[in-house]
């Protein structure tokens, strides 16, 4: 089966003084169709850019996309005419962002805008519009949909809101769904709703997730396969299962090490020393190194992203002499 | 448990909603009503509990940060809430706070001496070169160069900031400190690194901590005991592992249930059934507050009980369990609550 997304070598850097910020460089993954992949990494790693490249959401300049290719079904979005574009974007490709709140209209109603992303995509008579937006409300399980549709988005909770937008990206039934953070701005018992109804639209429509998130509990409960990112680049690449059971690359290792768990106690958390690099002064060669407490000489080379056996991938020059030691960390 | 350094006793926040012309008071938002904990020296409280559930308040009642309606905070046995001029002046340097936002709780325009050294001056513990000694003391303790003293917030990234923060919450030597989300705005990795630094200075210092915090995990890391909020009120608390190994409340059970685990074998085993445990999307304002228990709309033990009459007529109490004095749970039903849907 052919992947239905295929990132290739995607650079996307952003012009600044300090010289060009590499926010993404150099990142390849693919998502089959009805698969959820997770890109997980911290604040600047470049997993939002990532997103936002493949609709090509990135304002240029600053921004610019200095080398790569992202194929949807075999078609290189990177090349398309922009107005072809638009019809992919919220059409097959559906996105929805981590701030419900900032990113519905304030001024117009809730129904307006899913009618608004409807009509846009697809030929539907208006007078047929109203409901085929009540339709798209009930398929998110949205309660009273007849008063729903009228209303305003202040007039909604943080949760209400997100499964709106949730209703605006899946009513053109898109083949691949993009959610960036989708669950940060709510709370844990809003999550869980949030997450549970991802799960139940993907076995409903069979459409490809594109999750982007910090948090590996989100992740242990979608993904099917991860990409961990750090300083933008792919650092680690394997199944879901395989990930959580086996992290190889001393990052990886060190955020799973660093989770306080509520399903045990540990005494005391393991830190990873630092902070995260500047995207336009990263180190050369291994740009985890200077964190890294298995650094050597060897890694002022950059370490190219290797496949182990099962699919497993991992950027460190030193994962074998890691790997036969038994995960000390590791969740 | 030793004696209580800090004990809050029916403290209560009710916020005016004016509207009209005049801005004649229409309605009360009870933000916090009737909380009562006790925080013994050298350990931490957790309080936890969703957006809005009034734990922020209570941080900032108790500091006076904003005024109480009632209730009353005593610290070393003196209540807080009464003191005025120079006695307050000494307490408020014996109680300190912790913000949430390391981007937004530093002056831009300041250094990081003159932030880290401004309580020194304004209390008039240090000046000159005794003032510089002791911020470069401070920065080392908190894990920063002392010879950083001289740059901007900006320079720093947010774990420094948050570092800073903290150098300036011990600079007057406080017994006592809220602990407001210190570790919500920081990535995974960085949180770690805060998380330890805290229980470092909790070691070194004997000092007492009331972490609010909406991450369950943190606060299992770091608290003695840990209250759970709703709407205003504390509805169970308890020693850390009680809490969380045998949780009583259905609110208490439904917040851990909702936690995805890092784990993808145990994938989907809760999440589901806290999903549909956790009833509408709307949590009930603490403008109209249901009646009876507040929480029954989403309880998932009144639908199981069939929907019993005291829930929605009675506003049950905190009370200790009869099984587990220690243990105090908000609910009419806790006697059968031990399964819920943890």
């Amino acid at each position: 089966m052919p992947p239905l997304l295929e990132v290739d070598n995607l650079r996307t850097w952003f012009r600044t003084p300090a010289g060009p910020a590499k926010a993404v460089d150099g990142v390849s993954f693919s998502i089959d169709p009805g698969k959820t992949l997770a890109v997980v990494g911290e604040s600047g790693c470049g997993k939002t850019v990532t997103a936002l490249s493949i609709l090509q959401l990135i304002p240029r300049p600053p921004g610019e996309f200095v080398s790569g290719a992202i194929r949807f079904d075999g078609v290189d979005l990177l090349k398309l005419p922009r107005e072809e574009l638009r019809a992919i974007r919220g059409g097959k490709i559906g996105m929805i962002f981590q701030e419900p709140g900032t990113s519905l209209n304030p001024v117009f109603t809730v129904g307006n805008q899913i009618a608004e992303a409807i009509s846009l995509h697809r030929k539907v008579p208006r007078a047929a519009l109203r409901a085929e937006v009540l339709n798209s409300l009930k398929a998110v399980r949205v309660s009273d949909p007849e008063r729903r549709i009228d209303q305003y988005p202040h007039e909604m909770s943080g949760g209400m809101k997100q499964r709106v937008m949730i209703a605006m990206a899946l009513s053109c039934n898109p083949r691949l769904l993009i959610a960036d953070e989708p669950t940060t701005a709510v709370d844990v018992t809003i999550q869980a709703r949030i997450l549970d109804l991802l799960r139940q639209m993907q076995a409903e429509r069979g459409m490809a997730i594109l999750l982007i998130t910090h948090d590996l509990g989100v992740v242990a409960e979608l993904a099917d396969d991860v990409v961990v990112m750090y300083a933008g680049q792919v650092i680690e690449r394997a199944s879901a299962q395989e990930l959580f059971a086996n992290p190889m690359h001393p990052y990886t290792r060190g955020l799973f090490a660093s989770l306080p768990r509520i399903d045990r106690k540990e005494r005391r958390l393991q830190a990873i020393e630092g902070s995260v690099p500047a995207a336009t002064h990263f180190p050369q060669g291994c740009r985890f190194r200077e964190r890294c407490p298995h650094a050597g000489p060897e890694c002022s080379g950059e370490p190219p992203l290797l496949t182990l056996n099962d699919g497993h991938a991992v950027a460190c020059w030193k994962h074998e002499e890691l790997h036969v030691q038994p995960a000390a960390v590791g969740g | 448990m030793s004696s209580p350094l800090l004990s809050v006793v029916d403290l209560k926040k009710h916020f005016p909603i004016r509207a009209g012309l005049f801005g004649r008071v229409k309605e009360w938002v009870r933000a916090v009503d009737g909380v009562t904990f006790q925080v013994p020296a050298s350990e931490t409280l957790g309080l936890v509990g969703e957006s809005g559930c009034g734990k922020t308040t209570v941080g900032r009642a108790l500091l006076r940060l904003t005024p109480a309606t009632s209730g009353s905070v005593l610290f070393n046995g003196r209540d807080v809430l009464t003191l005025r001029g120079h006695e307050l002046r000494q307490t408020r340097r014996r109680m300190q706070l912790i913000f949430q936002d390391p981007y937004g709780s530093l002056n831009p325009r300041m250094t990081i001496e003159q932030i880290v050294g401004e309580p020194l001056w304004v209390h008039r513990v240090a000046r000159g070169s005794e003032l510089r000694d002791r911020v470069a003391g401070l920065m080392k303790q908190v894990g920063l160069r002392p010879e950083a003293a001289g740059r901007y917030p900006h320079e720093f990234s947010g774990g420094q900031r948050q570092r800073i923060g903290i150098a300036r919450a011990l600079a007057l030597e406080p017994a006592f400190i809220v602990c407001d989300e210190p570790t919500s705005a920081l990535d995974v990795s960085i949180r770690a690194q805060i998380v330890n630094l805290l229980q470092d200075l909790q070691a070194e210092r004997g000092l007492s901590y009331l972490m609010i915090s909406h991450d369950l995990g943190v606060v299992r890391h770091i608290s003695t005991s840990v209250a759970v909020m709703y709407l205003g009120r504390i509805v169970e608390q308890a020693p850390t592992e009680l809490l969380y190994e045998h949780p009583r409340h259905p609110y208490t059970q439904l917040l851990l249930a909702a936690i995805p685990v890092p784990d993808p074998g145990q994938r989907g085993r809760k999440l589901h059934t806290a999903a549909v445990a956790a009833g509408d999307d709307a949590v009930p304002s603490p403008v109209n507050l249901p009646p009876g228990c507040p929480f029954h709309p989403r309880c998932a033990l009144y639908r199981e009980l069939g929907s019993p009459e005291e829930c929605h007529t009675k506003h049950p109490d905190l009370v200790p369990l009869a099984d587990a004095p220690a243990h105090l749970v908000r609910c009419h039903f806790s006697s059968r609550s031990g399964a819920g849907v943890h």
